[in-house]
C-alpha cells in the first residue's frame, strides 16, 4: 500500500476539513429548501440549526448573497419589530433548480447506501511494516 | 460605539463600495439579534467579552469581507504546478547567469566592483524574472483553456502510447538551450578569439588543434540539437534515439582521443614574445588535455548508461512478449 504522505488528513484538522467539504453542497440544497418559508438571515440559520444543520456565521450571508446573484433567490428590506430586516425567498428559478436538487439529492443518496453497503463498515487495513 | 460597531465598521473597510450598506445592515441585524436574545436570557446589558464571543465566531473582518466577493486568484490549479516548475529553474539560471558574469568579469580583469555588481544584482532580477513570469503565467491561465485545440479537444487525437521511457521536456529544453549556446559560441569563435581567451587574446591564439577540431565539433553539435529537438517534439527515450546518443558520445571520444593526439590547443600571436607568456602556453594546453581527458570519461560513462538501459529495455521487452 502507498501513503500519501498527507499528515493532516489522520489529524482531527484534516478529518475537520473533510466534513466541511462534504457539507458545503449541502448547504446550498437545505438553504434552498428552507427558504421555500420565507426567512430572514437569524431565523433562517435557527431553523438550519434546529433541523441539525448548524452553519458557520460567516458563511450564511455571502452564502445568500451569492444565490441571489445566480437568481434562485429574491429578497427584500423589511422592518419587522422596529428593525430593518432582509427577508430571502425562492425565486421561480429557485423552486427549478431545487426541484432538480432534490432528485439528485435521491439518486445520489440511494447510490451512496447502495456503495457504503456493497463496501461494508469502515475498518482499519494493517499498516504497512 | 460598543464592540459589535467596532466589528460592523472594520468589516465595512474590508468591503467595496456598492455592497458596504447592504452586507454590514444585515449583519448588524444578525449581531444585535443574537445580543438582544443573549441580553434577554441573563436580565442585563452584556459585557465586552459577552459581546466578543457573539463576534468571534464570524471571522477575521478581512476574511468575512473576502468571503462576500467572487474567488479570485492569478494563477489557477491548472498552470500552477509548471509556474512552480519553471519559477524554480528560471531563479536557479538567474543565479548561475549573475556568478557566471561575476567570473567572467574577474577572469577578464575587469575590477572587483564589476563581479560584486553582477552578484548584488542577482535578487532584483530574480524579482523582475518573477515578475514576468508570473504575469505570463496569469495570461495563460486566461487564455490557455479558450485555445481551440484545447476547447475542442478530441479524445481521438491523442497520440500512440510512448514506445519508451517518457523523457522530462524541461530537461530536454534546457539542453537544447546550452547546446544551442555553445553552437553560437562556437560558430563565432574563429572571428573572435577574445570569447576564448579573453583580453588574453592579444598575445594567445587558437592552436592547430582547433582547426582539425572545429569541423567535426560543428557536426557533433549539429547532430546533438536535430537529436534533442526530435526529442522534445516526441518525449520518448526510443532505441533509436539513445542508439543515437551512443553514437555521438563515441563520435565525441573518437575526436578528443584524435585531438589529444594532436595537441596544441592554443598557440602564441605571432610577435608575442614575452617568455611570461609563452611559459602560460604549455600550462594552457596541459589543462585543456585535462579537460578533454575528463569530458571522455564522462562521455564513455554515457555510454555505458545508455547500453545498460537499451540492454534492459530489450529484455522488459522480451519479458513483456
Amino acid at each position: 500500500m502507498h501513503h500519501t504522505g498527507n499528515v493532516e488528513i489522520g489529524t482531527a484538522v484534516g478529518l475537520e476539513n473533510l466534513k466541511l467539504e462534504l457539507r458545503r453542497g449541502l448547504l446550498t440544497l437545505a438553504v434552498l429548501s428552507r427558504l421555500q418559508t420565507e426567512h430572514y438571515g437569524y431565523t433562517l440559520r435557527k431553523a438550519l440549526a434546529a433541523g441539525g444543520l448548524a452553519i458557520e456565521e460567516g458563511t450564511l450571508y455571502p452564502l445568500l448573497r451569492r444565490l441571489e446573484g445566480q437568481g434562485l433567490l429574491v429578497s427584500e428590506w423589511r422592518d419587522e419589530e422596529r428593525r430593518p430586516k432582509r427577508f430571502y425567498r425562492l425565486s421561480p428559478a429557485g423552486y427549478t433548480a431545487l426541484a432538480r436538487l432534490r432528485e439528485e439529492w435521491a439518486a445520489l443518496t440511494a447510490a451512496m447506501d447502495r456503495t457504503l453497503n456493497a463496501d461494508g463498515p469502515a475498518a482499519r487495513p494493517a499498516l504497512d511494516k | 460605539m460598543d464592540l459589535i460597531d467596532r466589528y460592523l465598521h472594520a468589516v465595512r473597510s474590508y468591503l467595496p463600495r456598492s455592497m458596504q450598506d447592504d452586507v454590514v445592515g444585515e449583519l448588524a441585524e444578525d449581531l444585535r439579534a443574537q445580543a438582544a436574545e443573549r441580553g434577554e436570557a441573563l436580565g442585563r446589558p452584556l459585557t465586552d467579552s459577552e459581546l466578543a464571543a457573539i463576534v468571534r465566531p464570524y471571522g477575521h473582518p478581512m476574511l468575512l469581507a473576502a468571503r462576500y466577493r467572487p474567488k479570485q486568484y492569478l494563477i489557477g490549479p491548472t498552470v500552477y504546478p509548471f509556474y512552480i516548475r519553471i519559477l524554480k529553474l528560471v531563479l536557479v539560471a538567474v543565479v548561475l547567469v549573475h556568478a557566471a558574469l561575476a567570473v567572467a568579469f574577474a577572469v577578464m580583469g575587469e575590477p572587483l566592483s564589476r563581479s560584486l555588481g553582477a552578484l548584488g544584482n542577482t535578487p532584483f532580477a530574480a524579482v523582475v524574472a518573477v515578475g514576468w513570469l508570473t504575469a505570463i503565467f496569469a495570461l495563460a491561465d486566461v487564455f490557455v483553456p479558450r485555445l481551440p485545440f484545447v476547447e475542442s479537444w478530441d479524445p481521438l487525437s491523442l497520440p500512440a502510447p510512448a514506445p519508451g521511457p517518457v523523457v522530462s521536456r524541461v530537461n530536454t529544453a534546457l539542453e537544447l538551450l546550452a547546446t544551442s549556446a555553445f553552437l553560437a559560441w562556437w560558430l563565432a569563435l574563429p572571428r573572435a578569439e577574445w570569447l576564448a581567451f579573453g583580453p588574453a587574446d592579444r598575445f594567445l591564439t587558437l592552436g592547430p588543434a582547433m582547426d582539425t577540431a572545429y569541423l567535426p565539433v560543428l557536426v557533433i553539435l549539429l547532430l546533438s540539437l536535430l537529436r534533442l529537438a526530435a526529442v522534445l517534439v516526441r518525449p520518448y527515450q526510443t532505441t533509436f534515439w539513445r542508439a543515437a546518443r551512443i553514437a555521438l558520445s563515441a563520435a565525441g571520444i573518437v575526436l578528443i582521443v584524435s585531438l589529444l593526439d594532436a595537441g596544441g590547443f592554443v598557440a602564441l600571436q605571432e610577435g608575442a614574445d614575452s617568455p611570461q607568456v609563452a611559459a602560460i602556453v604549455p600550462l594552457l594546453n596541459r589543462g585543456m588535455t585535462i579537460g578533454l581527458a575528463i569530458a571522455a570519461a564522462m562521455n564513455a560513462w554515457e555510454i555505458v548508461r545508455d547500453v545498460a538501459r537499451l540492454a534492459t529495455g530489450r529484455q522488459q521487452a522480451r519479458v513483456q512478449v
